[in-house]
This record gives C-alpha cells, sequence and structure tokens, in this order.
C-alpha cells in the first residue's frame, strides 16, 4: 500500500469532481470522484478511503447516509460536507452524525484543500 | 469550540454566570468592558452606550430610530463581533442575542426568572415560558437588526438554550452551559466561522458607510459586500460611487453591488 491519502469525492454535479480531482492530485493525494452515492458506496466496500468528500443533496443516497455509513463502518475515515444549501441547522446535525468538517458551496479548491491538511494532520496523529 | 452568547434579565446574574463558564471551560470573557473602545469610535460617553443596551428596545420617534442610535448600535456590534472571531468565548451584557444569529458555533442562551418558587421544575425552560419570552425577542431584534426586511423572524424567536433560574443555582447553570459547550453540533466549523466572518464585514462596512449613509441594508458573502440604500434621484450614481469606493478601499473586501432603494425604513411595528 503506498503512502498517498485516498480521497473519495462525491457530487452529482459532475463540475465539482473534475475541478477537485487535479487540483488535489497536484497536492500528492489519490483521488476517486464519484456522481453519486450508490456507486461510491460500492467502491467504498471494496476500498477503504482516508476522506471522504460528500454533497448532501443527492438523488438517491445522499451526503448524510454516506456520512452514517462511514462512521459505522470506517470510523476513522474523515468526512467532509459540502453544500450550496447550507443551513445552521444542516451544519449542526452533520457535526453531531460526525462530520470533520461542514462547508458551504461555492468555495475555492484552496479552501478544501485547507480542510483536507487539517483532517490529514489529524489522521496522522492518530496513526 | 462554540462561542456562548447571553441574554440575562439581570446583568449582574448574567455576568456571574457568564464569567464562572468562561472560567470553567478556559474561554474569554466578553463583556460591557469593551464599551470604552466603542465610546472612542463612535464618541459617545461609555454611560449612554450602558443606557442604551439595558433598553434594548427604545421606541421610536415617529417610527424611526435616531440616526445616532443607529450609528451607536452599529459601533457596538462592529466591536462585539471582531471579538467574537476568535471562538473560544462567552459574551453578555453587549445585546449580542439580538446580532450575531445564523452561526452555528454560537450558542445562544436566554436565563429567565419570573421570580417565583417553583422548586423541582426542570433547569432547561418549559415552552410555555419560550413562547412569552419570544414576543420580547422580536421586539428587541427589530431594533437591533438593523436590517429592513423581516424574513427570518420565526426561526430568530429561539434560542439553544432557555434555563429557568428560579430552578437552578449558579453552578447548575453553569455545568448545564458547559455541557452544551461540549455538544458536537456547536463545535466551530468552516461554515459557521465564514458566517461569523460575514457578520462582521457587514457591520464593518455599515460603521464605515454610516456617517454618509445612516439608512442602509449591508450583507456580506464571503468577500462580496452588498449595500441597499436610499439615494437622492438626483445625485444616485454620484452617491452609488462613493459607496463602492469606501467600501472598495476596506480590508477584506473583493467586490462592493449597491442597490438604490425607493425605502428603508427600520422595522418598528410587528
Amino acid at each position: 500500500m503506498n503512502d498517498k491519502l485516498r480521497i473519495m469525492v462525491v457530487d452529482d454535479e459532475a463540475i465539482v469532481g473534475k475541478r477537485l480531482k487535479p487540483s488535489l492530485e497536484r497536492e500528492g493525494y489519490e483521488v476517486e470522484t464519484f456522481g453519486d452515492g450508490t456507486s461510491a458506496l460500492e467502491r467504498m466496500a471494496q476500498k477503504e478511503f482516508d476522506i471522504i468528500v460528500t454533497d448532501v443533496r443527492m438523488d438517491d443516497v445522499d451526503g448524510m447516509q454516506i456520512l452514517e455509513h462511514v462512521r459505522a463502518h470506517s470510523p476513522r475515515s474523515k468526512v467532509i460536507i459540502i453544500t450550496g444549501y447550507a443551513t445552521v441547522e444542516l451544519a449542526r446535525e452533520a457535526l453531531v452524525k460526525g462530520a470533520f468538517d461542514f462547508i458551504a458551496k461555492p468555495f475555492k479548491p484552496g479552501d478544501l484543500r485547507a480542510i483536507i491538511e487539517k483532517a490529514a494532520v489529524e489522521l496522522a496523529q492518530k496513526e | 469550540m462554540p462561542v456562548i452568547i447571553i441574554a440575562a434579565d439581570s446583568y449582574e446574574k448574567g455576568r456571574e454566570i457568564g464569567q464562572q463558564t468562561a472560567e470553567a471551560l478556559g474561554y474569554r470573557y466578553v463583556d460591557r468592558e469593551l464599551l470604552g473602545r466603542v465610546s472612542e469610535v463612535c464618541k459617545t460617553p461609555e454611560e449612554r452606550l450602558v443606557r442604551l443596551l439595558e433598553d434594548a428596545a427604545p421606541a421610536p420617534l415617529g417610527g424611526v430610530f435616531s440616526k445616532r442610535w443607529r450609528e451607536q448600535v452599529a459601533c457596538i456590534q462592529q466591536e462585539v463581533l471582531q471579538r467574537l472571531l476568535e471562538d473560544n468565548a462567552v459574551c453578555h451584557g453587549l445585546c449580542a442575542h439580538l446580532y450575531v444569529l445564523g452561526v452555528s458555533h454560537v450558542i445562544r442562551v436566554r436565563l429567565i426568572s419570573r421570580g417565583a418558587d417553583t422548586g423541582g421544575q426542570p433547569v432547561v425552560a418549559c415552552d410555555a415560558d419560550v413562547e412569552e419570552d419570544a414576543a420580547r425577542f422580536q421586539k428587541q431584534w427589530r431594533c437591533w437588526s438593523l436590517r429592513s426586511d423581516d424574513q427570518e423572524q420565526t426561526y430568530l424567536c429561539r434560542y439553544d438554550l432557555v434555563v429557568n433560574l428560579d430552578a437552578a443555582d449558579t453552578p447548575q447553570v453553569v455545568e448545564k452551559l458547559a455541557e452544551a459547550a461540549a455538544d458536537p453540533k456547536f463545535r466551530a466549523n468552516t461554515y459557521s466561522l465564514n458566517c461569523l466572518r460575514d457578520l462582521e464585514l457587514a457591520a464593518r462596512v455599515r460603521v464605515r458607510l454610516m456617517d454618509q449613509f445612516p439608512n442602509v441594508d449591508v450583507e456580506a458573502n464571503a468577500a462580496t459586500v452588498v449595500v441597499r440604500a436610499k439615494l437622492s434621484r438626483r445625485s444616485r450614481n454620484r452617491q452609488i460611487e462613493t459607496i463602492k469606493k469606501l467600501v472598495r478601499e476596506m480590508p477584506g473586501v473583493a467586490y462592493v453591488e449597491v442597490h438604490p432603494v425607493s425605502a428603508l425604513l427600520p422595522k418598528t411595528t410587528p
């Protein structure tokens, strides 16, 4: 296993994954993107990811379900919630369910990179 | 780490609980000491600012609050929001519960006391008490929002925690607040920190414009500032340019939009 941090990006807006993937890969991360929650969960059954970046509102499986799944099956992984429908209630719900961070769209790739760096530091400290 | 904002009927009681909570959690305590600085900025005696805070919902003259009153309120808001940008704080006595809104890591606490013997009642107040208090909150919020739209009112009458002081002593209340501060739902996150930064930026812009444009609505989102202002028809373009110039020069501002509006009165009637 290589020591690159494995990141999963789940968003039904293809442009989000398309933009984030090269930006994060340039930082040395291994990135896989998914356009729906179901295929993301299927991939998670095959491979463990260190960080999962997920949108909330998606048709089949939403971001909160992904968060719950990760917490139940891969407690070590960090989940970062991104959403265009940010509210106080939603942010609080995500944190209670164990999200590492919550960020409203639109954001700059640099904003997310900073959060991922924080998550990476925390992951490294725990190991 | 969260910010705890305390609203209490008795200043002394709120201060006692606020200080002890800050001490128990290792947080900073933000109270009326900062009025000295506000007094310098808005050139108003400190005692006058204290009176303004004591009477959070003054009766407006002819439905309009004076320019001076709005200026003082704007200065207080700016100073408080600047202090709260660093989290881990307990804030009391500055009406912050009326303008630090929509920030998920801010715990808004109301301490109520009816002065009755209610032995055996729960520390967290019942819905009836909260409802009774909501009307008062609405009235105060109308004065302090410095905004002309009423969109958020229904949501705004809710606190995160309403504590019944008739049923709890200070150590019990402090314990309750410390418990709330440990709740993960109040943890600071990127979204909530950005919301607080937006409020602080809007407050700074309001103070910057207050002298020349006392009746403005200001909103900030990231580094974009939207100003709605009542402008005279004859010099509208010149005034828009003046506002843009003043705001653009401010730190943290990347883009300014100015929307002239025909009427912009503070909310004074329910």
